[in-house]
């Protein structure tokens, strides 16, 4: 079970334990945070001296959270003479408002005490345990603590407010409680952002009251964003349930960005990934198409503006590739991390094509694609002209930052994740096989483009021949003919890194594979190797690499999965991205319908529930995208011409799904599908 | 006879007459107005119009406005700062749409004057 609680708005995130306490350790995750910045690592809240414990928590609204507690340890035979209830709003830093209620006859005499502390850690500090260069400060005032770091002209404050008179000194506030028979005592805190960077005061946070109708940053409030979106009836409640939590969580994820207040976009997960990154943002605005079409407008506008303009090797960055990440924080702020942005991804630029094309057949949206063909025609220009360095046909990656780039530039991008069948690392740089899936689709596509809204025939015919000759090359430089699958990549040597992985899947999603070749590549997805019974695992179970619980190298990714799926409807496989798509809800069900980043690989006959990857970021913005990308693919929804297309493909299991008022270029419409699929 | 009046040789006037920033007339958005308040040396103000750059040394109400000293402006137009992690360190403060800043960050990248 998860024992913190997250809740967040816009870029400013707090984590804490079950009873509200932040209490961080340098490697720990806990805090208040803001613009990739820890302002407050320590709150913690005691009763003469001891942690109350914890009976209940409420988070069901992602910016606000209530704690009821009790003090000392209790049993069974002695009733609690106090309770307490801690509600707590973020914004701008936070407000918290605490009550302690005396439910004896008699008066309670106590010291209550909240201890603060901040150590403005970088996010990248507490990933990496890095030491901080600059000082740290206190100062102490009436009711009011202000924590502060300097260092050169880089000045971060936090100030901490109480609403009644304290004893204060630099660690915390203490207060002499009394409380008569069956009253209560009240105080609530300001936590203020009060310094972050940008030339403005901030006095209160948002929240004047916690209680008070929540008014998040990101435009419409959760009520309202629920109502917009299709409404989803099913004959299996979990899937209603898993439904309601994507969308809540989705609405949490929108993001704020510091150049662009005023619109928002998904960030890729909590708490790590409270930034913007070009390839998550782009798959879960692609997954939210029917739901939230408004994401997709958004994050394209966003990378279109920040696309890359000049070679700069220390952040990766080439004219007209799209962003990978971008951070706020101490490191990146004195360059000693390259996120400002940073460039270091290989397939968000053909992504960022797909994500337009697709975004314009749900929409109808002419209007945008008009206004980014400079940036289509940039990003088109990258892939030939920087994405494939060798001029071999294939887009690779090696970063040219040697010291702090990241070593794979695809999605799996952890440091081990591009091994041969032996488990040894391939040596770089790496055309990994989805990416050229990826290119294929994006130069379709953008061929789409071209002639219908640029009425440009000429461009849209090159496009389209540069597209069948990178499949029918792909075809032949990729397959495993021994094996009958798609090498994992093609190594600096140009040698086939030979492990079966989940890639494939992506390779189907795309329509790079032809058509001979589909059959061998769905009885890979579907055998016991990389189909763990609940979804495609990231590499065979038979590879050298693998490991059930490895990141990229045997884990499950709901994302993954969802994309698998789609691409086995793309070849007419419907039962078997029904099978999947079931799975992968099923295991939903078991993280409380919040599917996190990844789950292990172990077989479902062998645990009988989905076991917990140990780090997993949650909610994951791709992964909150999943279901709904599973529900277009159970309901067959495709956007032909100006209309939708329904073509269920359910499993018998779910006997019934209705998802009505889907947005899209025909307005509103509704899709209803009968389970008929044995599986 | 007039003497012919003697050309600037101030950075900050070379800057700002430069024929690199009259280029950015088409990569800076429309009718926008930018202000660059430089301490101990006076405000400029710019604005594209119909793809030209206009410029003048003058304090005006702008949609953007970036407060530097003179030394640290001078990095970052020619390029030696980054604009946006100078913005991160505190070195510089800005006002304003921080969406037009990045599109005059952008625009500058692509010409920086590097002969100062």
């Amino acid at each position: 079970m998860n024992d913190q609680i997250s809740i967040l708005d816009g870029n400013t995130f707090v984590v804490s334990d079950r009873r509200g306490d932040i209490d961080a350790s340098p490697t720990q995750t806990r805090g208040l945070f803001h613009m990739d910045t820890r302002f407050l690592s320590k709150f913690i809240f005691t009763i003469d001296g001891v942690r109350p414990n914890v009976l209940s928590t409420d988070d069901l609204q992602y910016f606000s959270v209530q704690f009821f507690l009790v003090p000392g340890t209790g049993t069974v035979y002695v009733d609690s003479p106090l309770s307490i209830v801690r509600k707590r709003a973020v914004g701008d830093g936070f407000h918290e408002h605490i009550a302690i209620q005396n439910h004896t006859a008699e008066e309670k005499k106590f010291n209550m005490r909240v201890d603060v502390g901040a150590d403005f850690a970088d996010l990248f500090e507490v990933k990496d345990k890095l030491k901080k260069k600059g000082k740290l400060y206190t100062k102490v005032l009436q009711n009011k603590i202000v924590l502060g770091y300097k260092r050169e002209k880089y000045i971060r404050e936090t100030a901490i407010t109480a609403s009644k008179d304290a004893k204060v000194d630099a660690k915390g506030f203490s207060f002499q409680v009394v409380i008569p028979k069956h009253q209560t005592f009240e105080v609530s805190f300001d936590v203020v952002t009060a310094k972050d960077g940008r030339n403005r005061i901030i006095d209160k946070p948002k929240y004047s009251r916690a209680s008070e109708q929540a008014r998040p940053d990101i435009g419409m409030s959760l009520t309202e964003w629920i109502e917009k979106a299709p409404t989803l009836i099913s004959s299996w409640d979990e899937l209603e349930q898993i439904y309601k939590r994507s969308l809540i969580d989705l609405a949490a994820l929108r993001f704020n960005s510091f150049l662009f207040p005023n619109e928002s976009l998904p960030a890729a997960g909590l708490p790590w990934f409270m930034a913007v990154f070009g390839r998550d943002s782009i798959i879960t605005s692609f997954q939210s198409l029917p739901f939230e079409p408004e994401l997709a407008k958004t994050t394209l506008q966003l990378l279109a503006m920040r696309q890359g303009t000049i070679v700069d090797h220390f952040r990766d960055e080439e004219p007209g590739k799209i962003l990978h990440e971008s951070r706020l924080g101490e490191m990146t702020a004195f360059e000693e991390r390259p996120h400002s942005p940073y460039y270091g991804t290989a397939d968000a630029t053909p992504l960022f094509l797909i994500l337009l094309d697709e975004y314009e057949r749900w929409t109808g949206d002419t209007k945008l694609i008009k206004l980014l063909e400079p940036n289509m025609k940039a990003a088109l220009s990258w892939i030939d002209k920087f994405g494939d360095r060798d001029g071999d046909g294939y887009v690779e990656y090696a970063t040219y930052n040697k010291k702090t780039g990241l070593e794979n530039q695809c999605w799996k991008d952890s440091w081990d994740s591009i091994r041969f069948s032996d488990g040894s690392i391939a040596p770089l740089p790496r055309a990994t096989c989805e990416i050229q899936g990826y290119v294929y689709d994006a130069k379709i596509r953008s061929a789409r483009l071209a002639r219908k809204i640029w009425q440009d025939e000429t461009f849209a015919r090159k496009l389209e021949k540069e597209a069948e000759s990178l499949k029918r090359q792909f075809n032949k430089d990729f397959w495993m003919d021994d094996r009958k699958f798609f090498a994992l990549a093609l190594d600096g040597k140009k040698r086939k890194v030979d492990s079966i992985t989940s890639n494939i899947g992506h390779l189907l999603w795309s329509g790079i594979v032809e058509d001979p070749k589909v059959k061998n590549c769905v009885e890979h997805l579907m055998g016991k190797d990389l189909f763990s019974g609940w979804g495609v695992r990231t590499m065979s179970a038979s590879e050298g690499g693998y490991n059930p619980i490895g990141y990229h190298v045997g884990t499950v990714w709901p994302h993954d999965n969802s994309f698998i799926a789609l691409g086995l409807r793309r070849y007419g496989y419907n039962k078997e991205a029904a099978v999947l798509a079931k799975g992968i809800l099923d295991a939903a069900f078991y993280f409380s319908y919040r599917l996190p980043e990844a789950f292990a690989g172990y077989n479902r006959e062998q645990t009988h529930f989905p076991v917990e990857y140990p780090t997993a970021c949650s909610p994951q913005a791709w992964s909150t995208g999943a279901p709904l990308l599973l529900l277009r693919t159970l309901l067959g929804l495709e956007p032909i011409g100006d209309k939708l297309l329904v073509d269920p493909a359910i499993p018998k299991d779910i006997k019934r799904i209705e998802l009505l008022n889907i947005p899209g270029r025909w307005g509103k419409a509704d899709a209803f599908g009968r389970g008929r699929i044995t599986i | 006879m007039k003497s012919k009046p003697k050309k600037s040789t101030d950075s900050l006037d070379l800057v700002f007459s430069s024929e690199r920033w009259k280029n950015l007339g088409d990569k800076l958005p429309a009718n926008k107005k930018y202000r660059f308040d430089i301490t101990g040396a006076g405000s400029w103000t710019l604005v594209a119009l119909n793809g030209k750059i206009q410029i003048a040394k003058k304090k005006e109400d702008a949609d953007c406005v970036l407060i530097s000293s003179k030394e640290d402006f001078l990095r970052i137009v020619s390029g030696k700062q980054n604009l946006l992690t100078a913005l991160l360190q505190g070195v510089i403060t800005t006002e304003g749409d921080l969406g037009l800043l990045q599109q005059f960050h952008a625009a500058l990248r692509k010409s920086p004057i590097d002969k100062i």
